[in-house]
């Protein structure tokens, strides 16, 4: 399926390009990380269609099966398109997935506590328009933001694999697709019976977001790790990635609330999680072309033996 | 590349505690504004117990009545409340079923409006509708949600207010409907 959609796309970005005869359109459209995005956003927008209203109720075993296949399928597959989109110096496999499940990790031990602790149970009455928005933004965004932000400045940062600045953003999209698995995994258990058109997009939805997000940040952590910069000037420049994930987080989830209100359509939601990520992917798109052009592996000499 | 020295103290992290900080300080909120109100819908043959929850303006107080049903009505404008009802939901579907029970309840009833809502994830549609009591033109605004229990359970809220009233509390309606709230455990 994943060849007969990868060839479908490529005939179509072929006869667009003939049209147009815009090299850097083409370049856009065929590099692998837009290719995971376009194919997640098809997934679920076929998931909505044809599954809603379509009940599933599973116990035990059955329904924590369900769960863990459901939420780490589409993470990974998305980890893969990534992996393949870093063109000079591919990271090791295990890396990414050792930062993917520390992402997880953190997400169930830091991030979920801290947010109990400091997100006030708002009501909906008190709730205005900037109060959305400074939730949203200083304590679910900020707390989900940091806790990515702390996973991979206190491990991969320091190792000898993280030798370029693009991967920074590899890095900091695993560690987010690992965070928004754990919250996905949490979603699917908890529910006894579920509407899989609305369950299944609602997966999708985070973890395109929490990776989009997560890939801004992690543009400022590798530059800021290989900028001339005294280490100050290094920290300022990843808390300005920090803010500004934190910044995208909050008035992501303010639009999605306030747009969707009590009209509640999941082909809504998907997209606008489908416009913002790929309004967010096309400037993170440059910055990390600009990243993957700046690495030392361009050139096969430097290549690691 | 040359790997510089790192360091291990990071401003950033600093500087992320204390946007959090300053978030709690901003956002802190109290409740006070609202009054929580619960009720539980047992589903013998499942053996669970389905909780609907949500929150009301502390300016409406909780009213008796004589049917099973409850009912919330406003402090400020008279012959303004919410009912809260549980029905059976019949072949007919969440918008049929209550058709005709609001037809036969209410005199003149007139459908203004329909809608398809998710709440919870459950199916929903809202109804608007007016009718008349006593002569009073009135209006109202309902909320039908399917529990999905195998005794085919669905609640009903309805606002009603005159209709030179409507306009006052819709949006608390609005709100109270928005904080609903759904759970299911299993019974003892």
């Amino acid at each position: 399926m994943l060849t007969v959609f990868v060839f479908l796309n490529r005939l179509f970005i072929f006869a667009l390009i003939s049209k147009h005869k815009n090299q850097k359109t083409m370049k856009f459209l065929t590099n692998k990380g837009f290719l995971g995005i376009v194919l997640l956003i098809i997934i679920g927008a076929v998931c909505s269609w044809l599954l809603d209203g379509t009940l599933l109720s599973l116990s035990g075993v059955w329904r924590l099966l369900f769960a863990i296949g459901v939420t780490l399928l589409p993470g990974l597959l998305w980890l893969w398109f990534f992996y393949m989109e870093d063109k000079y110096e591919k990271e090791p496999k295990q890396m990414l997935l050792g930062v993917f499940a520390l992402g997880g990790l953190t997400a169930y031990a830091l991030s979920k506590p801290i947010t109990a602790l400091f997100v006030p149970e708002v009501s909906v009455f008190d709730q205005n328009l900037l109060s959305q928005f400074l939730v949203a933004f200083l304590l679910v965004g900020m707390i989900q933001q940091l806790v990515i932000f702390l996973t991979v400045r206190y491990s991969i940062y320091f190792s000898n694999e993280f030798n370029e600045p693009a991967d920074g953003v590899i890095y900091s999209i695993a560690a987010g697709l690992g965070f928004a698995a754990v919250y996905n995994f949490e979603y699917l258990v908890q529910m006894d019976a579920m509407n899989l058109g609305i369950v299944i997009t609602r997966i999708i939805n985070f973890y395109l977001v929490m990776a989009i997000f997560s890939g801004i940040m992690g543009y400022f952590i590798g530059f800021a790790k290989f900028s001339k910069a005294k280490n100050c000037g290094r920290e300022m420049f990843m808390a300005i990635g920090l803010i500004l994930a934190a910044f995208l987080n909050g008035l992501y989830w303010t639009v999605l609330t306030n747009v969707q209100g009590m009209n509640f359509s999941i082909l809504k939601e998907l997209a606008i999680s489908a416009g913002s990520v790929i309004v967010i992917y096309l400037i993170m798109y440059f910055l990390l072309n600009r990243s993957v052009e700046a690495s030392p592996f361009k050139n096969p000499e430097n290549k690691p033996q | 590349m040359e790997n510089q020295k790192l360091s291990y103290i990071s401003w950033a992290v600093l500087i992320g505690a204390v946007l959090i900080l300053a978030g709690w300080f901003l956002t802190r909120s109290s409740n006070a504004n609202t009054k929580p109100f619960s009720f539980a819908i047992n589903d013998s043959v499942s053996k669970k117990a389905v909780t609907v929850g949500f929150e009301y303006p502390k300016d409406w107080n909780e009213m008796a009545t004589d049917k099973a049903e409850s009912k919330l009505g406003s402090l400020k404008t008279p012959k303004t409340y919410v009912l809260i009802d549980k029905q059976t939901l019949t072949m007919m579907g969440l918008k049929g079923a209550q058709a005709v029970v609001n037809q036969r309840n209410f005199e003149e009833y007139t459908e203004i409006s329909s809608e398809d809502l998710k709440i919870n994830d459950l199916n929903a549609v809202k109804i608007g509708f007016s009718y008349t009591d006593n002569g009073i033109n009135m209006q109202a605004c309902q909320v039908l949600v399917d529990l999905k229990t195998n005794a085919k359970d669905m609640i009903v809220i309805t606002y009603f207010a005159p209709e030179k009233d409507y306009a006052k509390s819709i949006g608390d309606f609005g709100k109270l409907i928005k904080s609903i709230s759904i759970t299911s455990s299993n019974l003892k």
